[in-house]
């Protein structure tokens, strides 16, 4: 789900949200090429530059989805029943101020993140309000193990690459001393070997070092370790419900 | 003793007329080649970081330039005293200009140095050494623009080779300060303009120094202040820690990456990569990671030790010294020269010479026959195992292990500098970051690293005593080592530190650089070994005329004899062990030859010796490095254990009935 064009303002997702939610309100499951009428829209502000963009097709009085409107709607649906989900069956919000709470941070989320947060709570089909929630792709690979899109070295398997998130230390020399090899936020990294010590590999340098080190380095690993998800189980969501 | 030529510092021949032109840089990048090529000093140069650890100066040859020679700094923020010593020279009050030495192939961690230095507002050249370790890389430098973005001259080296000499004097001659002006976060660049008003006058620029101190540790504060400055102390602190409640991130952290941004932006417009290309040869490169593999690596390990001590002991401890001594000193040299001393009517003086502790039977023979070819040798496979770039790997692999002993990995290579000499090996502790772990590794090489001298002689005897002893004797004295190792973790204050090093890569050792360390260690060995080989023999001969020798083997003896089952005789060799353990080791040697005593005693012999208290030369320097209380505390503590341990041993080896 990669689009190269400018992300979306929170208005254009609050209005993308409102078709997906109109749509279901008739009792459908949405699909691409959908449509809802135009004149009931409450969120009107960003539907000019939604259709510029190709993510909304305005036809007489409907507003129909494009492929890429689809996609973007369905993603933000999820952000923002998983964000639900995880504010009030984790954090115990009641439910008003959860969802207080996830309108202002759903925007925020990323798909990665809001896989990490569908793991953590065991893959939920439906949010607080009993709506289903569109499937991840952890959900189709089943993928239970929760896995952080910040990780210290420690958490990295031999081998693996990565970029550097930020050095969570205080010691100013040692700071130095890791930027100086260039062991920096944002540097691509190499691990080459956990045991018997740490050996990581940056642009030319190799640097070695103990556990208590690898614990304060903390990266962003690069292919996460999933099984590869085909395309065409991607959307299949809500089967068995 | 490894580094010698080292130890033999300033040559107070400084004037005050000429300039100076300070070698800065990472470590092991090169900066002891160029100060030798500049000087025409040699000087040691191997392939691990720290190899300098004190501040060597020499007059350059073609510039009128006193040139000084700094330790490889990983950053400008010291994270250990050597680096400090670094920190220091550079901002010694006086004029100077500063020669960068950085790694060509290695750009962006050079510039990340060049950057403060250029700040500090002296004169700079930067010189981009391995020069066609980048070229083979891909990397194509253009040292123009790269002068043009710095503001200073820029040149190209391959110091080894001596290429690109003219160059670099020419840029020296051309150094200039440089016209680059970083501006930081404006938070940073307000307290970096409150930090100034409260520094003093000094010869690098106080912006220099208040961006030190923002990155910086804290007791870089005192360095940079007068003791009684404490009210400027007191604001400066203030001024730091409010600046830090304004970040998120430690402030050193926003520092660096204002450069590192800065310093890609240069290397954008200056270098371009060709290809990807790996450096090294591809074996080199498999043989890398067999070095540090949890398994492998002590394959490779056991390899090397294997190569060593069939080198070593094997060859040159067997065939060598039976050649050297039987042939050579016994059968062609020695009997003329006796005949002729035998002439001096005056028995006392003749015996001085040729008697059983005369000086050409005893001393010289000691240490040319015995001594001599041994060391020979392990200097030569030592300075392949420097130059090769395994020793920064051993770190790796005993990391786990020196963390029971209170130290980390970094402490392995002064350690394993003690396999060539103590007392240098002593000096290298410096690289280590507390003083808790300088005190522990003093203590250990103090205990239980045999130098060179003495490992040669060692393998030389277990060679012939045979039958597995050389593991036995290993394990022992790593099992001392632990023991004391673990208690003193457990005595001295403080915590573990972190294991925290570079690897550099392996290069093919360069047949010419092993043939003239070896040379020149092995001749600074002759200078500094003999005459405390005579002077021992002669302290042996007249406390035999005198009788002493019979009172102190009297004395001795109840240990020697009673704790030990030794000769008698052997306390002889303990003496000089005093003054040198090799030359102590080769009594020993010389006793298990003359079938004085047997493989058993031998072997209590030898342990004991290794365990022994140190050379004079090495107690010396413990004295100064670590102070007279420690020093004396840990004199007196090896003695007593090496005692203790001994007869442990003895009384064990006897129980079990173990025999060579």
């Amino acid at each position: 789900m990669e689009y190269k064009k400018t992300p979306l303002t929170e208005e254009q997702e609050e209005a993308l949200s409102e078709i997906w939610m109109r749509i279901e309100n008739r009792a459908e499951v949405p699909q691409v090429g959908d449509s809802v009428s135009l004149t009931k829209m409450r969120h009107r502000e960003g539907l000019g530059e939604l259709t510029r963009e190709d993510y909304l097709k305005v036809e007489g009085d409907e507003v129909k989805l494009t492929e890429a409107g689809y996609a973007e709607a369905r993603r933000f649906i999820r952000n923002q029943r998983l964000s639900e989900r995880l504010l009030s069956d984790v954090l115990n919000l009641e439910m008003e101020e959860a969802e207080r709470t996830a309108c202002r941070y759903e925007h925020m989320l990323d798909t990665d993140a809001a896989e990490s947060i569908c793991i953590l709570l065991g893959h939920p089909r439906t949010c607080p309000h009993g709506k289903l929630i569109p499937a991840g792709e952890c959900c189709v690979s089943g993928e239970t193990s929760l896995r952080p899109l910040v990780v210290p070295l420690s958490e990295l398997e031999a081998g693996e690459t990565g970029t550097v998130a930020y050095i969570g230390t205080t010691d100013n020399a040692r700071l130095a001393f890791l930027s100086s090899l260039g062991v920096m936020t944002g540097r691509p990294i190499e691990l080459i070997q956990k045991k018997p010590s740490y050996i990581l590999k940056v642009d030319e340098n190799t640097v070695a070092f103990d556990d208590s080190v690898s614990r304060e380095i903390f990266v962003r690993p690069s292919q996460r370790k999933r099984p590869p998800v085909k395309m065409k189980s991607r959307f299949r969501w809500g089967q068995g419900r | 003793m490894v580094q010698g030529p080292d130890l033999v510092l300033t040559d107070g021949r400084e004037s005050s007329e000429a300039g100076k032109l300070l070698l800065v840089g990472q470590p092991n990048i090169g900066k002891s080649v160029i100060f030798s090529i500049l000087t025409g000093r040699y000087v040691v140069v191997s392939n691990y970081p720290g190899t300098t650890v004190e501040v060597l100066s020499g007059k350059a040859t073609e510039l009128d330039l006193y040139v000084i020679d700094t330790p490889g700094i990983g950053s400008i923020i010291p994270r250990s005293e050597d680096e400090m010593v670094t920190l220091r020279t550079i901002l010694s009050d006086e004029e100077k200009s500063i020669l960068q030495v950085g790694d060509a192939k290695n750009l962006r961690r050079t510039l990340m140095l060049t950057l403060p230095l250029a700040e500090t507002g002296f004169p700079l050249v930067l010189d981009l050494n391995m020069a066609d370790e980048a070229e083979k890389s891909g990397y194509r430098i253009d040292t123009a623009a790269l002068s043009a973005g710095l503001g200073i001259p820029v040149v190209l080296t391959v110091a080894t080779e001596k290429r690109g000499k003219e160059d670099l004097l020419d840029a020296i001659r051309h150094s200039s300060r440089s016209s680059l002006q970083i501006t930081y976060d404006p938070r940073i660049e307000n307290a970096i303009d409150r930090i100034v008003s409260e520094l003093p006058r000094s010869a690098a620029s106080r912006r220099f120094l208040a961006l030190t101190l923002l990155a910086g540790t804290s007791n870089l504060v005192d360095e940079f202040l007068k003791k009684d400055d404490r009210g400027k102390k007191r604001a400066i602190r203030e001024i730091i820690s409010q600046t830090q409640s304004q970040f998120g991130d430690p402030l050193s952290q926003v520092i660096m990456e204002t450069r590192a941004a800065h310093v890609d932006r240069m290397i954008k417009k200056s270098v371009t990569r060709r290809e990807e290309r790996r450096l090294a040869v591809k074996s080199l490169w498999t043989l890398e990671r067999l070095s540090t593999h949890p398994l492998w690596g002590f394959v490779v390990l056991a390899v090397i030790l294997f190569g060593l001590y069939q080198f070593v002991g094997v060859f040159a401890a067997g065939y060598l010294v039976d050649f050297v001594q039987e042939v050579l000193f016994k059968g062609i040299l020695l009997p003329p020269v006796v005949r002729l001393l035998s002439h001096i009517p005056e028995e006392h003086v003749r015996n001085f010479f040729i008697g059983e502790y005369g000086q050409i039977t005893m001393g010289l023979t000691y240490a040319l026959a015995i001594v001599f070819p041994i060391v020979t040798a392990f200097f030569l496979a030592f300075s392949l195992l420097e130059d090769s770039g395994y020793l920064p790997r051993l770190a790796v692999m005993l990391n786990r292990t020196f963390t029971v002993m209170g130290l980390n990995g970094r402490a392995v290579i002064p350690i394993v500098l003690g396999l060539g000499c103590g007392t240098m090996a002593t000096l290298v502790t410096r690289v280590l970051e507390t003083r808790r772990e300088r005190i522990i590794a003093t203590l250990l090489l103090a205990l239980g690293i045999p130098c060179s001298a003495q490992l040669g002689v060692i393998l030389g005897i277990f060679s012939r005593i045979g039958g597995g002893s050389i593991f036995l004797f290993m394990a022992f004295i790593s099992l001392q080592l632990l023991i004391v190792g673990y208690l003193a973790s457990k005595v001295l204050p403080g915590g573990p530190s972190f294991f925290l090093t570079e690897l550099p890569p392996f290069r093919m050792p360069r047949l010419d650089n092993i043939l003239s360390k070896t040379y020149f260690r092995t001749k600074w060995f002759i200078r500094e070994a003999i005459p405390y080989f005579l002077l021992g023999t002669a302290f042996l001969f007249f406390a035999d005329v005198t009788g002493l020798l019979k009172w102190l083997m009297e004395i001795f003896s109840p240990v020697v004899v009673g704790f030990f089952d030794l000769p008698r005789k052997s306390s002889q060799a303990f003496i000089l062990g005093f003054l040198r353990r090799d030359y102590g080791a080769a009594g020993l040697f010389d006793l298990f030859d003359q079938g004085l005593m047997d493989g058993l005693q031998a072997f209590v012999g030898i342990s004991v010796m290794t365990l022994f208290v140190p050379c004079i030369a090495n107690v010396f320097i413990i004295f100064k490095e670590r102070g007279y209380r420690v020093a004396l505390l840990l004199v007196s503590f090896v003695f007593a254990y090496a005692i203790m341990a001994g007869t442990v041993l003895n009384f064990f080896l006897r129980l079990l009935n173990i025999h060579f």
